[in-house]
């Protein structure tokens, strides 16, 4: 079997409002190719109103990446209840490392409240979770652009559902099914009005297709993680939300490329 | 330098979410002189001040119910359309009927923007009276203690001079009604709408903190 290769780009920047009121970026996210061709990503956003929010985020998006890893290892039966298991116990594994951490410096779990989202794809699944308003965009081999888990978001603009929230886990959405996916876009709730037709959630190809043409074309890790800094922090975009940004991006490179990239990884936070 | 191949991202334009208010305002004849004159000093204050935010003359909505005899509304518009009337004062005090129809007003704005896909914030209702009803006031002020349990507005009552501050407590299951100080009816609506702006302006899981209260009696 060959292992399939992804050119991968993710990166959280701080939002304005975030930068006014001296609050850190609270956004997170984490990419991996596993050694056996898995592609993990993930994205995380802290809330603005819990105090050590980012800690929750960063926390969540290394734990999910861990669980999910170590799932894998041993592979995945093709069906859809083993896949929605599989994101199921990764998601609760992620509360769980939360969960102990708040314990132990003995603060309350709601301080460190966060949205998690995550896509896997491994050998034609992909299986995507999520619990809050982050979005997973997925492009299928023809070029069709969906959205696979529609953001969670209460009646109001301001309210959210985070992972760790009383009896989060039955809020969690999973998509899982067996198709080939070219790219993958994951992303946190800043961008989301820029990049979605509202009510709808409709993926807009103006938005996403330059995002994933230039993830194709993105042969240089160290210049497209740095264009992608540069866009997220933009005046252009930071005229349209002032709150943090996070884009995870992924795309299928093509199996007659020369540039077979070596296992990318690729975890952290903005600045 | 290079430009950078992601500026070719174009991005949707999708409709502001909006933060209603609505202003329940005494402008029966005990407000004539000073006190209406204030009033309206300071509408004209809080139109300016909004109008000066740009984001939140777009997000902020504002709706008015006045009482003074008869109950007259003026539907919602974002602030950047708001033109503050004049008002005068006369008449009895309809409380309880003018607070009911603002209710009712912000119920179907709010299945307005659901109909159109606009998303929203918690909507107000902005109460100031100096006075006690003259009507039937104890289902409205019900009403909206049971609309503000459901979290779907939030109430503020303000009382000016000589207002009874034990039936305006009835109108809010949440807050206490807080006293002007004197007629600092321009610091009260500089005070809304910086708290309205930063209502408007916050993201999924942030509570606005809102402005210090600066128009008001302490405690006695």
């Amino acid at each position: 079997m060959t292992i399939p290769q992804w050119h991968i780009s993710g990166a959280s920047v701080q939002g304005t409002s975030h930068l006014e009121k001296n609050v850190p970026c609270q956004d997170a996210h984490a990419c991996l190719l596993t050694t056996r061709g898995d592609l993990l990503l993930v994205v995380a956003d802290g809330a603005g109103s819990a105090e050590r929010s980012q800690d929750g985020a960063g926390i969540a998006v290394k734990q999910i990446i861990a669980s999910l890893e170590s799932a894998l290892q041993d592979g995945v039966s093709d069906t859809e209840p083993n896949w929605q298991a599989l994101i199921a116990q990764a998601f609760a594994e992620a509360l769980q490392a939360v969960v102990q951490f708040a314990d132990s410096v003995n603060t309350p779990l709601n301080s460190f409240a966060t949205t998690l989202a995550c896509a896997v794809v491994s050998d034609d699944w992909l299986a995507v979770g999520q619990i809050g308003d982050g979005a997973v965009v997925a492009e299928d081999v023809d070029g069709n652009l969906f959205l696979t888990a529609r953001p969670q978001r209460g009646e109001y603009a301001n309210e959210a559902y985070f992972l760790t929230m009383p009896d989060a886990l039955s809020y969690l959405s999973i998509y899982a099914s067996r198709q080939s996916i070219r790219s993958l876009v994951l992303t946190t709730d800043g961008l989301l009005r820029l990049a979605f037709k509202l009510p709808g959630y409709e993926p807009s190809p103006q938005f996403f297709q330059p995002l994933l043409a230039f993830t194709a074309a993105a042969d240089d890790p160290e210049q497209a993680r740095s264009d992608l800094v540069a866009f997220l922090g933009s005046v252009r975009v930071n005229s349209r939300t002032d709150d943090d940004k996070t884009l995870v991006l992924a795309a299928r490179v093509a199996p007659t490329r020369e540039h077979p990239d070596a296992l990318a990884s690729d975890e952290g936070r903005g600045k | 330098m290079a430009q950078n191949p992601l500026e070719k991202v174009e991005f949707v334009e999708n409709p502001e979410p909006r933060c209603a208010v609505a202003l329940v305002l005494d402008v029966s004849g005990s407000m004539s002189g000073q006190a209406i004159a204030e009033l309206n000093a300071g509408l004209q204050e809080f139109d300016k001040d909004l109008k000066a935010d740009p984001l939140a003359a777009l997000r902020v909505e504002v709706g008015m119910v006045t009482f003074g005899g008869a109950v007259t509304a003026v539907d919602f518009v974002t602030a950047d359309q708001f033109h503050p009337p004049v008002l005068a004062a006369n008449g009895e005090t309809p409380m309880g009927q003018a607070v009911q129809k603002a209710l009712t007003m912000l119920r179907d704005r709010k299945n307005s923007y659901k109909v159109n896909g606009i998303d929203y914030y918690r909507p107000w209702l902005f109460l100031i009276t100096d006075g006690a009803p003259t009507d039937a006031w104890e289902s409205a002020a019900a009403q909206a203690r049971q609309e503000e349990d459901q979290k779907g507005v939030s109430v503020y009552a303000i009382g000016v001079e000589g207002a009874d501050l034990q039936t305006l407590s009835q109108f809010s299951s949440k807050r206490q009604p807080l006293k002007l100080k004197g007629l600092t009816f321009r610091e009260l609506f500089q005070w809304l709408s910086k708290s309205l702006g930063a209502v408007a302006l916050s993201n999924p899981g942030e509570q606005a903190p809102l402005p210090t209260v600066g128009w008001a009696e302490a405690d006695t």
